[in-house]
């Protein structure tokens, strides 16, 4: 597992359309680390509560902080300003393109701070803000397998090399399926609780094929056979048959595999000779989406079975009684 | 018994890992029984695999860190740093 680290200068590459940013005088601040995915409206502690005062957010100022700067006595305004940001400070935005006091852009040269200006109202901006840090800091991990979305289920099929992971996916596209990703799968995990995966930019939508080489499926099945990224539901672990090993026949236990701390459904199933894997792929699926709608084939069996045997056992009970 | 080897191999063909010196390496360790993990900038990825090896992008001059797992990992080594030090058969004598 690895974690983007970002700083002030990548932020501002990256989301600066999104931001609607702009950099506001000195860019002698903009190599810092923004060391957490958090930002802070310094209204509180301009006003003199510096308890509990968060020193590594970006610090967001809005018309409400700076009007208040601009209503102190001009020889309090730095006092206050220097209580509210640190060495440690990241950067200060501000929003609504409104312009810094000339004692907030002195104390951010001293703290070797940069100072971003952008065109969005202060709450769209910290909604924002707090959506790009969270993207940006989403933990990563590259894994071996092909990523492909069956029925809306975005299927992690992974296997030794050879197994016929990739020849499973062009099975599988072939019948209207898409893919995302093959043989390397780059995975993150998105608001603690799900997995997105997608492809390495120079892999996207090829194919290797054993025999026949690497191919290109978004122009050979068209666009519609090929997505950028998908959520990953279910691992489809495909292995050779194996005599000795008992594989489940009932579908009554779950099982899970966690990446990047997130418990994703498994599924292994045997490949042999004669065994359609793509129509076992997508018959998975499918009870898999049964489980997820509240249907469970195998569980709701047993019930109807438990409920049998009572009733049977009721009746016996009757006759010897 | 298993075996773990670590090195670090160049790339000494002029136009780095491209697509024949990865199915080269791909090709050598179809014999392999070890676990082959190539890392570069950061990225590690399964030799076996020719995309894999793609995706590293990896050009001439570049440092690969390779990890050789297996029962097999000597011989599945000397093969690589064979293959690396012939420039996956591009060498021009």
């Amino acid at each position: 597992m690895r974690k983007e680290s970002i700083c002030v200068q990548d932020l501002f590459d990256r989301f600066k359309t999104t931001l609607k940013l702009s950099i506001e005088g000195s860019q002698q601040g903009m190599k810092k680390r923004i060391p957490v995915p958090e930002v802070q409206r310094p209204s509180l502690a301009l006003t003199g509560y510096t308890k509990h005062k968060p020193n590594r957010r970006i610090l967001l100022f809005g018309r409400c902080e700076l009007g208040y700067i601009r209503d102190l006595a001009p020889e309090d305004r730095r006092n206050q300003i220097e209580q509210v940001i640190t060495r440690q400070s990241p950067a200060v935005i501000l929003a609504r393109r409104l312009l810094p006091p000339k004692e907030l852009v002195d104390v951010c040269q001293k703290m070797n701070i940069s100072i971003l200006r952008s065109h969005e109202k202060t709450m769209v901006l910290f909604t924002k803000l707090t959506l790009v840090l969270s993207e940006a800091f989403s933990p990563l991990e590259s894994v071996h397998g092909t990523l492909v979305e069956v029925f809306g289920i975005g299927v992690l099929i992974q296997g030794d090399s050879c197994v016929g992971k990739s020849e499973a996916a062009l099975g599988l596209i072939e019948r209207g399926h898409r893919l995302v990703s093959d043989d390397v799968v780059h995975l993150k995990r998105k608001d603690n609780r799900y997995l997105e995966g997608s492809s390495p930019e120079l892999t996207r939508h090829l194919l290797e094929i054993r025999g026949i080489g690497i191919i290109n499926i978004a122009h050979l099945y068209g666009a519609v056979s090929v997505r950028q990224n998908v959520c990953v539901d279910v691992i489809m672990q495909l292995e050779e048959w194996n005599d000795v090993h008992y594989y489940d026949r009932v579908g009554l236990e779950e099982k899970f595999k966690e990446i990047l701390g997130v418990h994703v459904p498994l599924y292994t199933l045997p490949v042999k000779p004669g065994r359609e894997v793509v129509l076992l792929i997508e018959t998975t699926v499918l009870n898999h989406r049964l489980k997820d709608m509240g249907y469970h084939s195998a569980r709701d069996f047993n019930t109807k079975l438990l409920q049998t045997i009572g009733e049977k056992t009721k009746k016996k009970r009757v006759k010897i009684g | 018994m298993v075996d773990k080897l670590e090195t670090v191999l160049k790339v000494k063909n002029n136009m780095g890992l491209h697509v024949r010196p990865a199915s080269h390496i791909a090709k050598l360790l179809e014999g392999s029984h070890s676990k082959v993990t190539m890392t570069y900038k950061g990225e590690s990825v399964n030799a076996r695999s020719i995309m894999s090896i793609m995706i590293l992008a990896a050009p001439k001059n570049a440092k690969i860190h390779i990890s050789v797992e297996g029962k097999d990992a000597r011989e599945t080594m000397e093969v690589l740093a064979q293959a690396f030090e012939t420039q996956f058969g591009e060498k021009k004598f």
